[in-house]
């Protein structure tokens, strides 16, 4: 589903990702472990197209399609869904009627007919319930005024309506209480399908006892340094980082 | 005859006239020379067979007009019209004649399509009703014998002033004198036709009013009249839209709107302003002077202005608030949009009078491409308002580089218990914001309109709903080709 | 006794540059229909007559009881404009000759006038200066209808630090006061300004100030209008090297019939800019307060940071404040916001002092101390706070 060759990317001048290489297949769960300024937001904010990151040498192809000729919204048409570490606020914008021109947008993409207003409106009930959602954050506006947690469980609802193929959860334990850690990540469980992938980037362990991976990567320095099973998350965590420095 | 086929008839009737507001139709009118005079004003006041009262006052406003000066303004570019240019009159003939569309812009076809039109159909089919003031005259009114079994009065302002001379003679320039600006006393002397709403003791109007202004013949000033009065304990919602064919000249628009607001009335104002703003390069486009004053009169009475600017090259607009009676109450609404070479300078006063009297002012500015937004207001507490407050938030959208927005409050306090208070704030669309949007798959231009509108969703949800709709469309298409 | 025109005609032509002069003849005198002197007129300033050259009545009891409550590094004293080097103490201060400048860009004729009549003022110019002195100026003002003029220059060279407060002293009743001050910040300097008006209920103070800063530099320029009958201050600063970050304070507080205004314009010119505003008014008897602010932001002026703020309370019934605080801005990557409130003293906070048995008279005084709070701890001179504070309290 998603292979990266050699990656290179820098910000500002400085090179932050000196040659990632990752194979992501279809039902599998990657996860991506590393410090602070390891490297790992700047990869996921590189495969979802972020004009401050440049990509400096190397490829991403996903389903066989150059990542890198699509802009950032064909990235989300074609199934790549980013859930952010800090998920941004926009004053005035309902949840409702930012959903549904998201979802209208990838229908029309994939030339299907959208939704009906009904349909739709059920859909958003559903995926509500499932992630946990208290109904009255829909008639507000994006993740204004939402705690940490609802501004969490909120990208997870959006990843449900959306349905994407590759799911990139970029730290989204971080701010989270064990409570909601735990609903969240039942979401997600709920959500994974043989047909779709999941790339899990995280600090701590804590998030991979819910989320269960196949496959763990320690980032260090811009290069996955270590890659192995779900053991190593634990090893590290006993260790610590300082053990693959 | 059943309301449904009530409602069909009209529109047929509508059809048959093919009248669609915005085509620049080439019907048959009968136009003044250019040029300005008191043989003139006494022309218009005899063709509408007026009161002997009303040309003398149209007089004595002409007499005054004559010795003021053009204004000013600092933040408005105006080189000052050719009065003796302009014709004061135009009436359309009985049958109105229709030449092909190809006469008119293609972009502005465009833009109606956009927006859905007919829109009268669909006002009707929601049951509004439609007074539409076609150049000068007025050549519609619908459902006029249903509000007069409610003995709500609703005409052209020609008609009430044959019919009701003398709440004409009671009310007119009782709010707005010939003698407050240079504009308004043009006006009051040249003016032409306009709506006339008088809501009787106790009456909640049960539809929402509304007016289509257009501008039609070549070289003709629009001064439309508009006077609604509100009884004790009455209930009045007016909307008022327009929309204008394309000119290669600056045309001029200089309207008047009186409002008074009886012991607890309410008067609900609503304006979508989407008047001709001029072609790309900035040519073209009507100069837009409105004065719009209401009075709250009688205590515990409201006064609400919704407006959304969108259109004309240049417009100078203050909806404005007297809050004399106690316990009054007033709010202003606006969200202005410039793009291209437009400017705005619009905004509100408050001028409190009464005890514990209360006005909210939420201005939202949007400024793009080479144009100029400016909110100027003033917020006044006389010495007499006691406990008075007023909130005010105005808050300015950038988008692009090469257009400003400014803010220009006035704030006069009188009275040690009154209590104002002034935010105002002027931000970009974050960068970030974007990026979330086009990750979820929502492309940039559609971003930006999703932000834009939710920036001013606090003015439009005032509007009444099918007000709404057009208005969020509207600010879509202002934007359109300046973002990417 | 003479009026100003007679004065100005009287002075000898060497001394003022042909386009000052053409400048002054060509500018109208500033009048109600201006909209910066709405409230004001101006002709008596023009067409009255006056004493502009006073002789010397200052003493050095005069100084001593004027400013024995404030520490300094270095002292200048004028009296009426001209520097009285016997009441000084310059220590190592550089001072420079007064240079006439050919300049025409003024704001108003009152600005003009000051520029030819000016001989002397206080013309301090720093360098190398890493640790920062507190220069006092004691400017006083004496004589029966004595106009003075006095014109300030500080110039402050890159990476050196200055910390200058003036203080306005009337020592007669009928003093009127034309005075200018320039202050330039080079590169990565800093320069704290600090002015106070004790002036007699009679005195009249027109000020202009302009401030100048290049890139990186920090200034603070605050004023404390504390006593006088009209006072107008006007302030422009202009801001032509990027990183160039401004605090501008100010507290008026005009009781009985005192009348006092602020207008405070920043011109962003360069990015990266940040500017701080924060005026608080308070009016009581037939007091009479203006504020008018306005953040300019050119094109140019990209990431440009500014806030406004203006907090105004009435404390009578025949009390005015008018306030105006504006934005004008044609750069789009921008935060600018101004708040301003006007109104009276918070009746819930009253209540609940006057409930925990705090009387009235003592909760109002409280809760007033703590509104002129924030804008007094601005100024670093703590012994310059503490006379602000003095002041205003006693005013209360």
């Amino acid at each position: 589903m998603l292979e990266i060759l050699n990656l290179h990317a820098s910000v500002e001048g400085n090179e932050i990702l000196k040659g990632i290489n990752l194979s992501v297949k279809a039902g599998e769960i990657h996860a991506i472990m590393g410090p602070n300024g390891s490297g790992k937001s700047t990869l996921s904010n590189v495969l979802a197209g972020h004009n401050a990151f440049e990509v400096t040498k190397g490829s991403v192809l996903f389903e066989g399609k150059n990542l890198f000729d699509l802009s950032p919204e064909e990235r989300a048409w074609e199934g790549i869904f980013l859930a952010f570490q800090y998920p941004v606020e926009i004053p005035g914008v309902s949840m409702t009627n930012f959903i549904k021109t998201a979802v209208e947008a990838k229908y029309k993409y994939q030339e299907k007919d959208a939704p009906s207003p009904a349909e739709f409106l059920k859909m958003m009930k559903e995926k509500q319930a499932m992630v946990g959602l208290a109904k009255s954050l829909a008639g507000r506006s994006v993740n204004e005024g939402f705690s940490g947690g609802e501004k969490k469980k909120n990208d997870i609802f959006q990843m449900a309506m959306l349905e994407p193929k590759l799911a990139i959860l970029d730290e989204t334990d971080s701010g989270l209480d064990i409570d909601a850690l735990r609903i969240v990540a039942e979401g997600v469980n709920t959500l994974k399908k043989p047909d779709n992938a999941y790339i899990v980037i995280t600090h701590y362990q804590r998030l991979l006892e819910y989320i269960v991976p196949d496959v763990v990567h320690i980032l260090h320095d811009g290069k996955i340094v270590k890659t192995g099973d779900k053991s190593l998350a634990f090893e590290l965590e006993k260790k610590g980082y300082d053990w693959v420095k | 005859m059943t309301e449904k086929s009530k409602d069909k008839d009209i529109i047929d009737d509508l059809e048959k006239n093919e009248y669609k507001y915005g085509f620049s139709s080439n019907i048959e009118s009968e136009v003044f020379p250019p040029g300005i005079n008191e043989d003139v004003i006494r022309k218009i006041s005899a063709i509408k067979e007026e009161p002997e009262f009303l040309l003398e006052w149209r007089l004595k406003a002409y007499r005054h007009w004559q010795t003021m000066e053009h204004p000013y303004w600092a933040h408005i570019t105006l080189e000052k019209p050719d009065f003796q240019s302009i014709s004061y009159y135009a009436q359309p003939s009985n049958k109105p004649k229709y030449d092909s569309l190809d006469e008119v812009d293609p972009e502005i076809i465009s833009t109606f399509e956009k927006l859905g039109i007919p829109l009268e159909e669909q006002k009707l089919l929601a049951g509004v009703a439609v007074d539409a003031v076609m150049d000068s005259v007025s050549v519609h009114t619908q459902f006029r014998d249903q509000l007069e079994e409610k003995g709500v009065l609703f005409c052209s302002f020609s008609e009430a002033a044959r019919d009701y001379p003398e709440l004409i003679q009671k009310y007119l320039g009782s709010v707005v004198p010939y003698t407050d600006n240079y504009y308004a006393a043009l006006n009051s002397a040249v003016f032409s036709d306009g709506s006339f709403v008088y809501i009787p003791k106790g009456v909640r109007c049960p539809m929402e009013l509304s007016t289509y202004f257009r501008i039609n013949a070549i070289n003709t000033g629009q001064f439309e009249r508009t006077l609604i009065i509100a009884e004790d304990d009455s209930y009045v919602s007016y909307l008022e839209g327009c929309t204008a064919p394309m000119r290669d000249e600056n045309q001029l628009h200089a309207a008047v709107v009186e409002l008074v607001a009886m012991n607890g009335a309410e008067i609900k104002y609503s304006t979508v302003q989407n008047w001709y703003p001029g072609n790309k390069e900035g040519k073209g486009g009507i100069y837009n002077f409105v004065t719009k004053r209401g009075l709250c009169k009688g205590h515990h009475s409201k006064i609400s202005w919704t407006q959304v600017e969108t259109g004309s090259a240049l417009t100078w607009k203050y909806p404005s608030t007297i809050l004399k009676g106690d316990f009054s109450t007033s709010e202003f609404y606006s969200v202005a949009v410039t793009n291209n070479y437009q400017q705005a300078d619009t905004g509100t006063k408050m001028i409190h009078i009464g005890k514990n009297t209360k006005s909210t002012i939420i201005s939202k500015g949007i400024s793009l491409g080479k144009s100029n937004n400016s909110y100027r207001g003033l917020v006044r507490m006389a010495k007499t308002a006691e406990n008075a407050r007023n909130f005010s938030q105005c808050d300015s959208l950038l988008i692009g580089s090469q257009c400003g927005a400014h803010t220009f409050p006035y704030i006069d306090v009188h009275n040690k218990t009154a209590t104002v208070e002034h935010e105002a704030t002027t931000s970009k669309i974050a960068d970030d914001q974007i990026f979330y949007c086009n990750q979820r798959g929502i492309s940039t231009e559609n971003a930006v309109s999703l932000i834009v509108n939710g920036f001013a969703k606090e003015v439009l949800s005032k509007l009444p709903m099918e007000f709404a709709i057009e208005a969020h469309k509207l600010i879509a298409i202002s934007m359109e080709g300046s973002v990417g | 006794m003479q009026n100003l025109d007679t004065y100005i005609h009287s002075l000898s032509e060497k001394n003022i540059a042909p386009e000052v002069l053409a400048t002054y003849n060509s500018l109208d005198i500033p009048n109600k229909k201006m909209e910066d002197w709405k409230f004001r007129d101006t002709q008596d300033w023009f067409q009255g007559a006056y004493n502009f050259s006073p002789a010397s009545i200052l003493t050095s009891r005069d100084v001593k009881d004027s400013i024995a409550d404030i520490s300094y590094d270095a002292l200048l004293v004028f009296e009426n404009g001209l520097y009285k080097s016997d009441f000084s103490q310059p220590q190592h201060i550089q001072l420079e000759d007064r240079k006439k400048s050919s300049e025409t860009d003024f704001v108003n004729k009152l600005e003009v006038a000051n520029e030819i009549c000016a001989q002397d003022g206080a013309r301090i110019h720093v360098s190398n200066s890493e640790s920062s002195q507190h220069i006092l100026i004691a400017s006083f003002y004496s004589g029966a209808d004595t106009y003075a003029f006095q014109k300030n220059t500080v110039y402050i060279e890159s990476g050196s630090q200055l910390t200058i407060t003036e203080i306005h002293i009337s020592l007669s009743n009928s003093v009127r006061v034309n005075h200018a001050l320039t202050i330039h910040t080079e590169e990565h300097s800093s320069c704290e300004y600090t002015t106070v008006h004790s002036l007699h209920n009679d005195a009249q103070f027109i000020q202009h100030v302009r401030i100048q800063q290049e890139a990186e530099s920090k200034a603070t320029y605050a004023t404390f209008p504390v006593s006088g009958k009209y006072i107008r201050s006007w302030v422009q600063v202009d801001k032509v090297g990027e990183q160039a970050h401004t605090h501008l304070n100010g507290l008026f507080f005009p009781i009985l019939k005192e009348h006092c205004e602020q207008y405070i314009f920043v011109n962003h010119l360069s990015p990266s800019c940040e500017t701080h505003k924060l005026y608080k008014g308070l009016a009581n008897d037939s007091g009479f307060g203006v504020f008018s602010g306005k953040v300019y932001v050119a094109r140019d002026a990209q990431q440009t940071n500014a806030v406004q703020t203006n907090k105004n309370i009435l404390l009578s019934d025949t009390a005015k404040i008018h306030s105006k605080p504006q934005l004008e801005i044609y750069a789009d990557d921008v935060s600018c916001s101004h708040g301003s409130t006007t109104g009276q003293i918070d009746k819930d906070a009253l209540w609940y002092m006057q409930s925990r048995g705090i009387a009235y008279a003592e909760a109002i005084q409280l809760l007033l101390s703590g509104f002129i709070n924030d804008v007094v701890q601005t100024v670093s001179i703590e012994s310059v706070r503490e006379r602000i504070r003095t002041a205003i309290v006693h005013k209360l």
